[in-house]
């Protein structure tokens, strides 16, 4: 089943010359996409390229210009779907720093179910079960500030559970984070999705595409290729044009394999692709 | 050793071979107090000038405490340490001229971008450094914004807020390189920026430190741009230096390397794994290019054998 649908959707940010006068920006252009629930879709683009226009289309931060998006059948243009929609898509941004709002974590937490009026009982379960599913259980009493970036992006995320979305959204949250913060954080998205979640994941570290169901590729503010992500690391001369690199040990094998090596495609384990070439040469 | 204490002054130091030199150097935050929390011990290490040296750790490791003490952000509380031909141990320290001279680039530095236009930021520094004379100051800053690789009379009358990412962070650079440094101290310079930005950002550094001589220290999370550019690496665990030695050397020993916390670089664990089988890899093989020619080159050698 489709969870969100994008049909010829435009979005344009209004900009002003230097003599004041608007001029239009275009964010995002003719976008058509599905998503299926269940799935896990990696968005992948430089900056710039419209993938973070793209995810705030998704959840009615933002509404097209023109055409239409439906998030579990509704329409995100039409005021009076935008609770249920932002209930069903939860949003998960870059800067953990920006994204707490109370001083204590499940209070923090609590603040999306509070905002929906779910009553007092409900929400004491929904906050700990979501900080369970994240692994923050024993954080529950502490300050959020005093957690390292992955932790905090941890809580965010249980924020965003808190509120029981069928999809989750997330938005570069690995690009500020310490390399033991990104892999906490992708394990949760990777456990979420394996427990049924839909997951749409921004951003330009191309090793953590690796696992994804399917990889839609931007450039600017188009659609520029959907592929399984073998079917984008082999595409050289796509990632060259819109400035995003293969992990190396894939471009290796690429190269390799070019030049008549027996080697796997797509190798994102530089030991084990170590291992076959040390059996070419041996050959 | 006391700052009171009669100071020796290196021999690298005297020699001019040195950039930087730190002799057993302590830091503790918020000392004498519940809260006091060691973040250096001993500090013991040297970079020389012109080289490009890496500084890695986990989170919370020591790395941004020791580069803040390069030009005196931090005050050196115990031990040694000479910044070119400035004693930091001692009780009065020139930081103007210091500062001047030690370039600092932050973590994000493009949210301190805050002048008007682009030329008044990379200006501002200039004018504060006591570069007085309008015109002298304009030439330095657009030779600065032309070196990052910045269309000077597109963006100078550019609000930097309208710049994209990466630009962004370019003139910041600039706002740094137009004080002509002759240390260039950088926290993440790449973090958060996409693969292009990336690499563009540590092209230049890299141009800089070989066209200019200039010397880097380069703070970063990233074991794969660490790998490729980098002389030497020096590894901080719990505010002590665990490892000081090239890449390749640095990344043989995987187990201790993952025990940290840290990644091995793509390149370093599929060289590992041929030097496992007994293949001779040469040591200056670190990007993708140059591991793809050796294995052609023992391809080519086992095809003669």
């Amino acid at each position: 089943m489709d969870i969100i649908t994008l049909e010829n959707v435009s979005y344009y940010y209004k900009t002003y010359d230097d003599e004041g006068a608007a001029a239009q920006a275009s964010g995002v252009e003719g976008i058509n996409l599905t998503i299926r629930e269940g799935a896990f879709v990696a968005l992948v683009g430089h900056n710039g390229s419209g993938k973070s226009t793209l995810a705030k289309l998704l959840n009615g931060l933002l509404v097209p210009n023109s055409g239409t998006v439906t998030v579990c059948g509704l329409d995100t243009a039409d005021k009076k779907n935008i609770f249920e929609i932002r209930k069903n898509v939860g949003m998960v941004f870059q800067n953990p720093d920006n994204q707490m709002v109370a001083s204590i974590v499940e209070e923090d937490v609590a603040f999306g179910p509070e905002n929906l009026g779910v009553p007092q009982p409900e929400i004491v379960e929904r906050v700990y079960s979501a900080l369970e599913q994240v692994g923050m259980t024993e954080y529950a009493k502490r300050s959020p500030h005093k957690l390292s970036g992955g932790q905090k992006q941890r809580i965010a995320i249980a924020g965003a559970l808190a509120i029981r979305p069928k999809v989750i959204v997330f938005d570069e949250s690995t690009a500020m984070l310490d390399p033991q913060g990104r892999r906490e954080v992708l394990s949760v998205a990777r456990e979420l999705n394996k427990q049924g979640m839909t997951v749409i994941l921004i951003t330009h570290f191309m090793e953590e595409v690796y696992g994804c169901d399917e990889v839609v590729v931007m450039s600017g503010g188009h659609i520029v290729k959907i592929g399984k992500p073998s079917e984008i690391f082999a595409d050289e001369r796509l990632l060259e044009a819109v400035g995003l690199d293969a992990p190396r040990s894939v471009a290796l094998a690429a190269k390799l394999k070019s030049v008549g090596f027996d080697v796997t495609e797509n190798c994102i384990d530089a030991r084990t692709l170590g291992v076959e070439v040390c059996r070419n040469l041996t050959k | 050793m006391s700052k009171s204490d009669k100071v020796v002054i290196p021999q690298a130091v005297a020699d001019g071979a040195a950039a930087i030199v730190a002799d057993k150097l302590n830091f503790t935050y918020n000392p004498k107090s519940p809260f006091s929390k060691q973040a250096l011990k001993d500090v013991t290490l040297t970079v020389n000038r012109g080289e490009f040296v890496a500084i890695v750790g986990h989170t919370g490791s020591g790395k941004t405490t020791f580069v803040q003490h390069l030009n005196a952000l931090i005050r050196v509380q115990n031990g040694g340490l000479f910044v070119l031909d400035y004693n930091l141990s001692a009780k009065k320290v020139d930081l103007k001229t210091l500062r001047g001279r030690v370039g600092m680039v932050f973590q994000y530095p493009e949210y301190q971008l805050f002048a008007d236009t682009v030329l008044d930021d990379v200006c501002f520094g200039l004018k504060n450094f006591g570069v007085t004379d309008k015109e002298k100051r304009e030439q330095l800053a657009q030779n600065a914004l032309e070196l990052v690789g910045m269309d000077f009379d597109k963006v100078k009358n550019k609000s930097p807020f309208d710049l994209s990412g990466g630009e962004k962070r370019r003139v910041a650079l600039a706002g740094v390189l137009a004080m002509e440094p002759q240390i260039l101290v950088m926290d993440e310079p790449t973090a958060g920026l996409d693969p292009r930005g990336k690499r563009e950002i540590l092209s230049l550094v890299s141009s800089i430190n070989r066209h200019k001589g200039v010397t880097v220290v380069m703070v970063s999370h990233d074991m794969n741009e660490v790998y490729e550019n980098a002389d030497r690496i020096i590894v901080f665990r719990e505010g002590e230096v665990a490892y000081d030695t090239t890449p390749r050397q640095l990344f043989k020993k995987e187990d201790e390397i993952i025990s940290m916390n840290l990644e091995i670089p793509h390149m370093a664990k599929f060289c590992n794994e041929l030097e496992r089988q007994g293949y001779v890899i040469p040591d200056d093989c670190k990007t993708v290019e140059q591991v793809f020619d050796a294995v052609l080159a023992l391809k080519g050698g086992v095809g003669n054998a």
